[in-house]
């Protein structure tokens, strides 16, 4: 009996060793940690955001992180710098695997509803229900509710980019004709098309085009179309208004008379009009990449054209940031991500060194972005501040539900071979509808 | 080998296969999170997901810590065994709280550890009740940590997902090996239950025959008993046969004999029938003396050799001697000479009434007191005793009632402070020898 009494306690006590040698490892580990100090990893990829040719990427974070420093003395913020944009999202992922996610994060494109349901991120709401300074009316509509996933907010944005209209100012002026106001209509835009689309050196041939890469997308969204219920479950294809932006569309690209309009065209500045990211514009407009690109024409950019039923709304490409649901430091990343995306200091340190537009209304309404604006323009092209702000107001929601791209893809297939008129359009969108709601159901 | 050996062999196996079982499935889990970091998959792999895994390292280290804990409470609970109801249960819950979250760090990838937690549940039960509870936990618990049924739910991600990591071949191996395991465990928890039901059923069969021998040597003993009260029975009867033959048979037998010649001679010589009278009468004297030697042998011996008053003195005197009760004795009845019987049932009396004043009231004080009224004799007993105000009729009592009542006496009883107990006997006065 005592033997055995001896053999039961030879278990519990290896297995009470064992686990004093874990709880000693653990305890080192966290002693470790903690005498680091109180250290807020930030997460973000280097090169802009806007695939556009940047200097100095870290400029307004690295600005933001020492006014923040200075407002919370004994902490520091900290981020790996040198990933490239295209290797951040499987970086962050594979910080999510090992446990060592960042406090604070940019959220790659069309990831936070998959960053979400995972639980990685943090649910915002009760953060921004105990801070009575925050108010979320301070952003912009499309900006503030790309970070909202089923009703919650994850995320908060950044830096936006809304679509403008890319006008060649040579080519407009060379055929007598006005640059188009704020009001322009799809009527207005394909009777330019129209009249600029014909054969200038006389070889039978086609060579000055109306317009490059405006698709059915871009006539959607103009034409004030939601696309998709906001929570993924459904989508409208079937919409007359739909219909009657794919009908614009292929109006628009017979008159090119089945030429397929390049880059190339464009870029010698034989198209009048191009739909054009506002980071582009902030890029190439100013010195010194202004010589590198579209330096052989005068340009500026418009507002969309606006479709029967819509005011000329651009889809709205936002940056968001998010806290790691496993931050310990909920109150202090909470912060930072506020000295990011709410401090009106650093918005409109974006202002000028980066080439996005603020999300705050502060920001772009301050007097910052016409200075900002007519400085980096010389000679006569000079834009409308008050049309960057109404795009922005104004801006189409852009869903971010998880199937959203492939969805997308899905249906601009079957919308090609709509405008190519290899379907009827009214039934090819009650079908294409039908199927994309199946999918979305599943 | 012994049984018990054998049990805490298949324990022992138990823990370190289930230790096994879950190293490999939290090791392969941590292993592949790595692997698929290393391959530049993570994006890949989280996307297939519908939540985010553990940290690999807290993995391991929750489920191993986790396991071993369960192992902890497990042998503390053996050793713990007879600590009572509420310890048991405590260790019980905590072994169940232990397996789940062993089993949840697992993502619910393995679910043997259930089986360790009935074995500990089954092996300490008693009775149909906690039966029924521990029927309704054990399901509860299969149900909880079970992957099919309840993983969808708690958003537990399947092994299968992680061992993505690996090509197919390990995969394969690795699912065959955690397979072994599994059936391992469950073929070694079937031994023993099986071993844990047979001891247990061996002791019901152990008790049970030791209940039959002593329900057969009860028996014996009530036979026993009988047979011995009928012996004394008889033997008391022998006695009485020959002591009536050889006292009152021999007496008659001679009266007989002699009046029958006493009434031969009667006619003939008056004289000699005078004399035959006279021996006859002898003889009758002597038989009655011998009758009476035969009927003192059933008195109290005190009786025997003293006069009733001697004797109750002595009785009294060696009672407070014997109990350091102060006993007063007072006697107003001149002269104290009665019919045996009669004497017979005071002396039982009053020495019943002084014992029980003694035994049962604890007395130090008691004073008896005998005197005579209207041709009854009373005898009253008081002591200062704790008394009682329910009097519960006890054997003594009892008998003293019996005893007087065949003299058609009565007796009284009660009181609350100390005891008092009055006997009245109708002494038949006339009879009284001077």
């Amino acid at each position: 009996m005592k033997g055995r009494e001896r053999q039961t306690a030879r278990i519990p006590v290896a297995a009470g060793l064992v686990l004093l040698m874990i709880a000693g490892a653990c305890a080192a580990g966290h002693l470790r940690e903690k005498s680091r100090g109180t250290v807020i990893y930030f997460g973000m990829n280097a090169g802009s955001y806007w695939d556009v040719p940047t200097g100095s990427c870290y400029e307004v974070i690295d600005t933001a992180i020492r006014r923040f420093e200075e407002k919370h003395p004994g902490v520091s913020v900290e981020y790996t710098s040198g990933i490239l944009k295209e290797d951040y999202p499987e970086w962050l992922a594979e910080q999510i695997l090992l446990g060592r996610e960042p406090d604070v994060f940019m959220i790659p494109s069309g990831e936070l509803d998959i960053l979400a349901s995972l639980g990685v991120l943090k649910d915002l709401e009760p953060l921004m229900k105990k801070d009575v300074e925050f108010d979320r009316g301070d952003y912009y509509p499309a900006a503030w509710r790309y970070g909202n996933i089923r009703d919650t907010q994850y995320a908060l944005p950044y830096e936006s980019v809304p679509t403008l209209m890319f006008v060649n100012k040579t080519l407009l002026d060379k055929e007598g004709i006005d640059m188009p106001g704020e009001d322009w209509t799809w009527e207005d835009f394909l009777a330019i098309c129209r009249q600029v689309t014909k054969d200038t050196d006389g070889d039978g041939v086609v060579d000055q085009f109306g317009c490059f890469d405006y698709g059915w997308k871009e006539a959607v969204t103009s034409n004030g179309v939601q696309l998709f219920e906001k929570d993924g479950t459904a989508s409208y294809f079937g919409d007359f208004r739909v219909e009657s932006a794919v009908r614009f569309v292929k109006e628009l690209n017979g008159v090119n008379e089945g030429y397929v309009v390049t880059a190339r065209e464009f870029d010698q500045g034989k198209v009048a009009f191009r739909p054009f990211a506002f980071s582009e514009y902030r890029t190439y407009k100013p010195y010194p990449w202004r010589i590198k690109k579209y330096s052989d024409f005068e340009w500026d950019c418009v507002k969309l054209p606006a479709g029967p039923d819509g005011t000329g709304q651009s889809g709205l490409d936002t940056l968001l940031m998010g806290i790691g649901s496993r931050s310990s430091q909920e109150k202090l990343a909470w912060e930072f991500i506020k000295e990011l995306c709410y401090e009106k200091e650093t918005q409109l340190h974006l202002l000028v060194a980066s080439q996005g537009m603020p999300v705050l209304r502060d920001a772009v309404e301050s007097p910052l972005l016409k200075q900002v604006l007519g400085n980096d323009i010389p000679g006569n092209g000079n834009m409308d501040v008050d049309v960057i702000r109404q795009v922005m107001e104004e801006a189409g929601e852009t869903p971010n539900f998880r199937r959203y791209s492939s969805v997308m893809n899905q249906a601009d297939g079957e919308i090609s071979a709509i405008i190519n008129g290899e379907r009827s359009i009214d039934s090819g969108l009650l079908k294409l509808q039908r199927e994309i709601n199946s999918l979305l159901r599943q | 080998m012994s049984r018990e050996r054998i049990i805490t062999n298949l324990q022992q196996a138990v823990y370190i296969l289930n230790l096994a079982a879950v190293c490999l499935v939290a090791g392969s889990m941590a292993v592949s999170v790595f692997r698929i970091v290393d391959a530049m998959e993570a994006e890949k792999f989280l996307s297939l997901l519908r939540v985010r895994p553990w940290n690999p390292r807290t993995i391991v280290i929750a489920s191993i810590s986790g396991y071993l804990c369960l192992v902890l409470l497990s042998c503390m609970g053996q050793l713990w065994e007879h600590k009572g109801k509420c310890t048991r249960i405590l260790i019980i819950v905590g072994e169940m709280l232990l397996c789940i979250g062993t089993t949840v760090a697992m993502n619910m990838n393995y679910n043997g550890l259930v089986l360790l937690v009935v074995a500990d549940m089954v092996r300490g039960q008693k009775g149909s009740r906690q039966k029924l509870i521990l029927g309704i936990a054990i399901v509860g618990l299969y149900t909880i940590v079970n992957y099919n049924l309840t993983g969808g739910y708690f958003n537990m991600i399947p092994w299968e997902s992680f061992l993505t990591a690996y090509n197919t071949s390990t995969q394969a191996f690795l699912k065959g090996i955690l397979s072994i395991f599994s059936s391992m465990n469950l073929v070694l928890f079937i031994l023993y239950m099986t071993m844990l039901i047979q001891g247990e059923y061996r002791e019901r069969e152990r008790i049970q025959n030791l209940n039959q021998q002593l329900e057969e040597a009860n028996r014996k003993l009530k036979e026993y008993a009988a047979e011995a009260e009928k012996n004394a029975e008889m033997r008391e009867r022998n006695r009485l046969a020959r002591e009536i033959h050889d006292t009152l048979g021999h007496a008659l037998t001679g009266i007989v004999a002699g009046i029958d010649a006493s009434l031969t001679m009667l006619d003939i010589s008056p004289e000699a029938t005078r004399q035959q009278l006279v021996k006859i009468g002898d003889v009758a004297r002597q038989g009655m003396t011998d009758v009476r030697r035969s009927v003192s042998k059933l008195r109290p011996d005190a009786l025997e050799k003293l006069e009733l008053e001697d004797a109750l003195v002595k009785m009294l005197k060696d009672t407070g001697a014997a109990s350091g009760a102060h006993i007063r004795f007072q006697n107003r009845v001149k002269p104290f000479k009665f019919q045996e019987d009669e004497e017979e049932v005071i002396y039982r009396v009053v020495q019943e009434a002084t014992t029980n004043a003694i035994r049962h009231g604890h007395a130090d004080r008691i004073s008896i007191s005998i005197s005579k009224e209207d041709g009854w004799l009373t005898i009253e007993i008081q002591d200062n005793g704790i008394g009682c105000g329910q009097v519960e009729e006890g054997f003594g009592l009892k008998h003293m009632k019996e005893r007087l009542s065949l003299l058609d006496g009565t007796l009284e009883y009660g009181g609350r402070e100390g005891f008092h107990i009055t006997a009245r006997i109708p002494v038949r006065w006339g009879e009284e020898r001077q």
